[in-house]
């Protein structure tokens, strides 16, 4: 082996080690940034005023402490609201996604006149945010007798217009759009018609997409606030009550001690609300560390992209 | 015989289409469509409560003519908010990229990595990160803080101003790194869209450019970069509305706290105009990108 060959080699060898470290220190760096936030959340949860104040208790409280858990389940009235999230948020994503998957087939393999009119408005669907027409929708609800019930929620996502269902059958469609024609062509010759089609051959062929919609539409139904907190009138998921434990905490203190709130309760008023954050996430962080391999090798099959 | 045969299965085929549609046509008529309708209307007429709900009455443009002569505390957020949205655009698009960059390399704790960068997409979406952002993490350690930022570089700034560095550069740059941290929580969605353009990529793109001797700087703008800037034009765009539709947007905001102020018919307006505004923008970013972007099929 010759000096120039081996000077080759050696160049690369260094260059493999060194990038490696550049993406080690890259990745390590925005992964901090990315957990700080919950770092932070999980450790300010368990502590105490007194550690809070203590120079020498950085990260790790200095014992167990659930009084702010207790006071963030009480004041959430955790149970309750946990037990509503689920009612609502549950059978929605079931429906969402059975509904954004037979809709989607219609708008990835059907020749229909005034499709892309129809298309042109499914886009138009996904860009007007909702805060736009959600009071003439109140208006309908309560017409309809549907308001404060869980069923005007179903009744959306039934017929694919729940939260964001535009963008799923968009990403739905370019899905069943990639898949060969002649699956169905061969299926048709077989003397299924277009539904049977849809449900032995096309459904089964899409499982990773469907299975990447189901987690995004359950993060999003589980996270929402605006249209839950619009629409009900009480008896609120998580994500409503949460909103609140702040101001309840505010009056409850000024009520207590009858003056501006004081420095220590403000840095209790924190930890509260940590520990009220962290057992609102816990659920849902619970479902995705279970579906997260699936989830991410999904979205990276379906190449949602154009 | 033949052809008509042929016409009637299109026909029978074309029905399909319509049963598979018609749960949306509906859906999409009365809980959006009507809405928008409605929206219009409200946006033209004072609203008064009486027996049985609203009422419309008529004003012509008076709403209009308040929003743009009248209310320049409104008119000066929408400004700021569009203006706002395009350089956290473009960072949340650069970030993504050298994210989906790396993590699509294989490396050991790969799977971890990946967990971890999609975590902001599981609670960034809901009311928890604003809630830590502005109650608990200004409150919570130390009593004097007072910036709105979540993550702060107080010792980064310390080392700093010890060196001497001019005070006003320093704050420029603490700046753009507690923005970073709030950016970096908006790109999850971005990155796994990245990701999944990255892979399908084919591999013999890159192994022609290595037989041609081209380094890894050229591969990236040759080979990546227009092979992503289909992926790229919706990355763009969803960044866009996500950013339009925030809810620590200050126009959102704005059309929630008119309706608990009760002026319906107002927020009526504000809410089409911002909406014509967002199709503007979105439309214009969308003509100008699908003519740069690069499609293969063409």
């Amino acid at each position: 082996m010759d000096w120039s060959r081996r000077s080759v080699l050696y160049k690369r060898h260094l260059l493999r080690i060194g990038g490696g470290l550049i993406r080690t220190v890259f990745l390590l760096g925005v992964g901090y940034v990315t957990l700080y936030p919950l770092l932070f959340m999980i450790s300010s949860s368990f502590m105490s005023v007194s550690d809070t104040l203590d120079a020498t208790v950085v990260w790790l409280p200095t014992g167990m402490n659930w009084f702010n858990f207790q006071k963030a389940f009480d004041l959430m009235n955790y149970g309750e609201a946990l037990k509503n999230t689920l009612v609502l948020v549950l059978p929605c994503v079931a429906l969402q996604v059975v509904s954004c998957v037979f809709i989607a087939y219609g708008f990835a393999r059907f020749k229909l006149p005034g499709l892309p009119i129809l298309f042109a408005l499914l886009l138009f669907n996904i860009i007007v945010p909702s805060d736009c027409y959600i009071i003439p929708v109140y208006v309908l609800m309560s017409e309809l007798k549907l308001i404060n019930t869980v069923w005007q929620f179903y009744i959306q996502a039934l017929f694919g217009v729940g939260i964001r269902s535009a963008l799923y059958i968009f990403i739905i469609r370019q899905f069943f759009r990639t898949m060969p024609k002649e699956l169905e062509e061969a299926a048709f010759i077989d003397g299924c018609n277009p539904l049977q089609t849809f449900l032995r051959v096309m459904v089964p062929n899409i499982k990773s997409a469907i299975l990447t919609v189901s987690v995004l539409s359950l993060v999003w139904y589980y996270n929402d606030f605006s249209m839950f907190g619009m629409l009900l009138n009480g008896n609120y998921p998580l994500s409503v009550a949460i909103t609140s434990v702040g101001t309840t905490l505010d009056s409850n203190m000024q009520y207590l001690t009858g003056q501006a709130i004081s420095a220590d309760l403000k840095i209790l008023r924190a930890s509260i609300l940590a520990a009220a954050c962290l057992i609102v996430v816990l659920p849902i962080t619970a479902v995705y560390v279970l579906v997260q391999k699936h989830f991410t090798e999904g979205i990276e099959r379906t190449g949602i992209v154009g | 015989m033949r052809k008509s045969a042929f016409r009637s299965l299109e026909k029978q085929r074309s029905r399909w289409g319509w049963i598979f549609l018609a749960p949306w046509l509906l859906g999409i008529a009365v809980f959006f469509l009507w809405p928008m309708i409605q929206t219009g209307i409200y946006s033209f007429s004072k609203l008064v409560v009486g027996a049985d709900g609203f009422e419309a009455n008529p004003v012509g443009f008076e709403n209009y003519l308040h929003f743009f002569t009248k209310d320049s505390y409104f008119l000066n957020n929408l400004v700021t908010s569009l203006l706002e949205t395009i350089p956290s655009t473009l960072l949340i698009i650069t970030f993504s990229t050298m994210i989906a960059l790396v993590l699509r390399a294989e490396f050991p704790m790969r799977g971890l990595a990946r967990a971890v960068f999609f975590l902001p997409v599981i609670i960034a979406s809901g009311p928890v990160i604003s809630i830590l952002e502005n109650q608990v993490m200004m409150n919570g350690s130390v009593g004097a803080e007072t910036t709105t930022y979540l993550f702060q570089a107080p010792d980064l700034t310390l080392v700093f101003a010890d060196l001497g560095v001019p005070e006003k550069i320093l704050e420029s740059i603490t700046s753009i790194i507690n923005e970073i941290f709030d950016l970096m929580w908006k790109s999850g969605v971005q990155i796994l869209l990245m990701l999944a353009a990255l892979n399908t990529i084919p591999g013999s793109f890159y192994e022609v450019a290595m037989m041609e001797g081209a380094t890894a700087w050229e591969k990236f703008w040759k080979i990546t970069l227009p092979t992503l800037s289909p992926t790229l034009v919706v990355v763009i765009i969803y960044t866009l509305i996500d950013g339009f539709t925030d809810y620590d947007n200050l126009i959102i905001q704005t059309i929630n706290s008119y309706y608990t102020d009760n002026n319906y018919a107002y927020s009526a307006t504000v809410g089409m105009i911002y909406c014509i505004c967002v199709l503007a923008v979105v439309g214009l970013v969308s003509w100008i990108m699908s003519r740069v972007a690069f499609y293969s099929s063409e």
